[in-house]
């Protein structure tokens, strides 16, 4: 069910209602539910994966509170984290090593004899296995106490409004709320429909209206110009950002109206001055999980620089391994690790420097970004190497040619919007307007999302991760 | 908040809502843009045509009804669907017949594909403000389970409308632009033969096959029977298509035989003009399927010489 349909409209109307309709002490249950019929509704039978992942962290988190010797406390966590890792292996990087396999062997003329799985990934495995697993983590850590109520851990596992793409939440910030007793508030009503009202924009009106240009010149290798793939390029940097911020604003509007804050996932990415910066406001639940569970494990920046930099690159090269089994996430991941490495070496911040070039900065990150994200939306290495070499082919005249194209001009009048919202999001207090105006401001939004919105069912970019 | 600023909070919500529902469907209902414009002059019921033409883009596209009145001195109507199938073309004729005078011919267009059952409809945003047409709604609801919904939730219908077509909407209603209206239905392609069909080969280069759905060649007896009960000379015509794309529609044999019974059990004509000069030459397709706006010319005169002919 996506956030973007009628049906999850109902769906949620009906969770809503029942939701404050119902006493604190059945609330946990409507909300389990609800997140089971959330999720079976895109393949049914992926929900005993959830629940397979939910038992394996639920009692081995109690075993490891039970357990008083560090080394057996240590073992769990081990076998309950490699076993969310195989569940992930299996279904996300099987026919990936396997293709490798057969490469490899190959080489030596050797047949690769171990078949191709023909399996559809569950969506949104690698969010909860990761929320899953940070939930080990911490209590092992002593960090949180093991909650012991299945319903409640189950729940945390499940939240249907981030269950598919996230923001990957800490037990400490969400355990604490679904038991905590909220009541009916018209400020959280009004935050969170703000919020879904802003990622509704982001995903039908500018990411879906953007995806048709792109993704027609991704499909078809043939005949695009460089000046088509210069302009799909630059889309695909405004369309991936309004899909998943999109996603991750109604998410956290979803849950705000329920009395429960997710945190924060991005904070206009594009306005970053460098790739260091960039990654403090592009996905942060799940860069800081990076950092919390794997660099800092790692050694961090505590060591020395040479092991520094080489944590860096591990933590990119998984990063681009999270997203999706192919070459092409892992060498978008590399280009990230290459620059952040770059600017530590040359201690690149122009934080404190003058708008000016703070500005150039801006604009030599979204360069590199573009870049990258050719990689990241390429169905191969194949592909993204021919367009961006086919790039040094680009004339100016042809692409003032095709900005005047009416598809590709609304498409950049959407990016101006998107620019100028993302701007003022932050600086806009609507708190001093009325009630009335606020009302008419919100309705005149909405009513423009109708108008201008793409509804055609189109699936958020992230589930597939 | 107190009541009394719910209330007023709300009443805002509700009559903007509405205000810009009524807004919208009154331009929806008066607009001549395109498809649109197209089922509004249908339903304005002033049409006394000799000719009426039913079928798919291949129809829209292929049919110059300005050029039929110049040189004929016939009045016709296009009642092409682009995309559309059987089902959605007897539902449009018997919308026409209800509004309208009885025209005295029906052209039905033919189609290779036209026995093939689609996933969705194309251009299904033309038939949000003619929702109340129950038996139209009955078979859109065959392809969208949720379109009924357009009739009761207010502003629901947008949603159906791709966001240029909506700003070209807009935009026409402000300052209207004779090249967005279909004439009497005809919708020109100005626009020379392009690599739509080098793709075709080289995704599809052993041919494919049209499935044949028995409903849909009964939705096309029901409009034979339609037009023959109410007294209108039926025609079958299967357009020209470029030659070359004829080779690579393996089944073409057996979709053209269902139409040659078709014509042999109602006792109307067909002209296939597959074979036709027309169909040789590129420089009258814009791709393999269907006719530039000088291929819609040549087709009409030689096609309105034949029926002409016939009829004498």
């Amino acid at each position: 069910m996506l956030f973007n349909s009628f049906e999850f409209l109902v769906f949620f109307a009906i969770i809503f209602v029942s939701f404050y309709s119902l006493s604190h002490k059945f609330r946990w249950l409507l909300l389990l539910l609800a997140s089971c019929f959330f999720y079976m509704y895109f393949i049914p039978e992926y929900i005993l994966i959830l629940f397979f992942t939910i038992l394996i962290t639920y009692y081995s988190a109690i075993l490891i509170e039970k357990s008083t010797i560090k080394k057996q406390r240590k073992q769990i966590l081990i076998i309950s984290i490699l076993l969310n890792i195989s569940i992930l292996s299996y279904f996300k990087y099987f026919n990936f090593l396997n293709n490798n396999l057969s490469t490899f062997l190959e080489f030596f003329s050797v047949e690769n004899r171990i078949p191709l799985l023909e399996i559809i990934l569950p969506v949104g495995l690698s969010f909860f296995i990761f929320q899953s697993i940070s939930y080990s983590i911490e209590v092992y850590r002593g960090t949180l106490p093991v909650e012991r109520h299945l319903g409640y851990y189950s729940l945390y596992v499940m939240f249907f409004p981030q269950l598919v793409a996230g923001p990957i939440e800490r037990p400490q910030n969400i355990l604490p709320q679904l038991k905590k007793k909220s009541k009916f508030s018209f400020t959280n009503l009004e935050s969170g429909l703000k919020l879904i009202l802003l990622g509704l924009f982001k995903k039908v009106v500018v990411a879906d209206q953007l995806s048709f240009f792109v993704d027609n010149v991704y499909a078809s290798q043939l005949n695009q110009s460089p000046e088509q793939i210069f302009v799909a390029a630059i889309l695909f940097s405004f369309q991936i950002y309004c899909d998943f911020s999109g996603y991750s604003d109604m998410a956290i509007g979803l849950a705000k109206t329920m009395g429960i804050d997710l945190m924060t996932n991005f904070k206009q990415p594009y306005f970053s001055y460098s790739l260091t910066h960039f990654w403090q406001r592009w996905h942060i639940s799940l860069s800081s999980w990076f950092k919390d569970y794997l660099y800092i494990p790692l050694g961090g920046n505590r060591e020395s620089r040479f092991k520094t930099y080489r944590n860096i690159f591990i933590i990119f090269a998984v990063s681009g391994l999270w997203h999706g089994s192919s070459w092409t996430f892992v060498i978008w991941g590399l280009i990230h690790g290459f620059v952040v490495t770059i600017e530590r070496i040359f201690k690149y911040n122009p934080k404190n420097k003058n708008f000016f070039i703070r500005s150039i900065g801006v604009f030599i990150t979204f360069f590199i970004l573009t870049i990258a994200w050719v990689f990241f939306r390429s169905s191969n290495i194949d592909q993204a190497f021919n367009f961006l070499f086919l790039l040094k082919n680009i004339s100016t005249e042809k692409i003032i040619t095709l900005l005047s194209n009416s598809e590709v001009f609304y498409n950049f009048i959407l990016v101006s919007l998107l620019i100028i919202v993302d701007f003022f999001d932050t600086k806009i207090n609507l708190n001093n307007l009325n009630i009335v105006s606020k009302t008419l401001f919100y309705t005149l939004v909405l009513i423009f999302i109708l108008i201008m919105g793409s509804f055609n069912n189109n699936s958020f970019i992230y589930f597939q991760f | 908040m107190t009541l009394k600023n719910k209330i007023l909070s709300f009443s805002v919500f509700v009559i903007m809502i509405f205000l810009t529902h009524f807004f919208t469907l009154n331009l929806l209902k008066t607009t001549n843009y395109g498809n649109l414009g197209n089922w509004n002059e249908i339903i304005k019921g002033e049409r006394s045509d000799d000719y009426i033409f039913l079928g798919s883009s291949r129809t829209t596209q292929h049919i110059n009804n300005d050029y039929i009145k110049n040189n004929f001195g016939l009045e016709s109507y296009n009642l092409g669907i682009d995309g559309g199938m059987f089902d959605l073309h007897l539902e449009k004729l018997k919308i026409y017949l209800k509004y309208n005078s009885k025209p005295t011919n029906i052209v039905i267009g033919l189609d290779s594909e036209a026995f093939q059952t689609k996933k969705g409809i194309h251009n299904i945003h033309q038939f949000v403000h003619i929702c109340n047409q129950e038996s139209l709604l009955n078979t859109i609801q065959s392809y969208d389970s949720k379109f009924f919904l357009v009739k009761y939730i207010p502003l629901y219908g947008l949603t159906y409308f791709d966001p240029l077509q909506t700003l070209s909407l807009i935009k026409h209603s402000v300052v209207p632009n004779d090249n967005n209206v279909y004439k009497n239905g005809f919708n020109p392609v100005y626009a020379s033969f392009n690599e739509e069909f080098e793709r075709f080969k080289i995704i599809n280069p052993n041919g494919i096959n049209f499935k044949v759905d028995n409903n849909l060649i009964k939705k096309l007896e029901s409009i034979i029977k339609l037009s023959l009960k109410n007294e209108i000379k039926v025609f079958l015509v299967f357009s020209p298509s470029y030659s070359e794309v004829q080779n690579y529609i393996n089944n073409r044999t057996e979709i053209i035989n269902i139409y040659e019974s078709l014509s042999q059990k109602y006792d109307i004509p067909f002209l296939d003009f597959s074979d036709s000069y027309i169909s040789q030459n590129k420089k009258y397709f814009y791709n393999s399927q269907h006719l530039n706006y000088t291929g819609a010319k040549e087709f009409t005169r030689i096609l309105m010489t034949q029926l002409t002919n016939k009829k004498r």
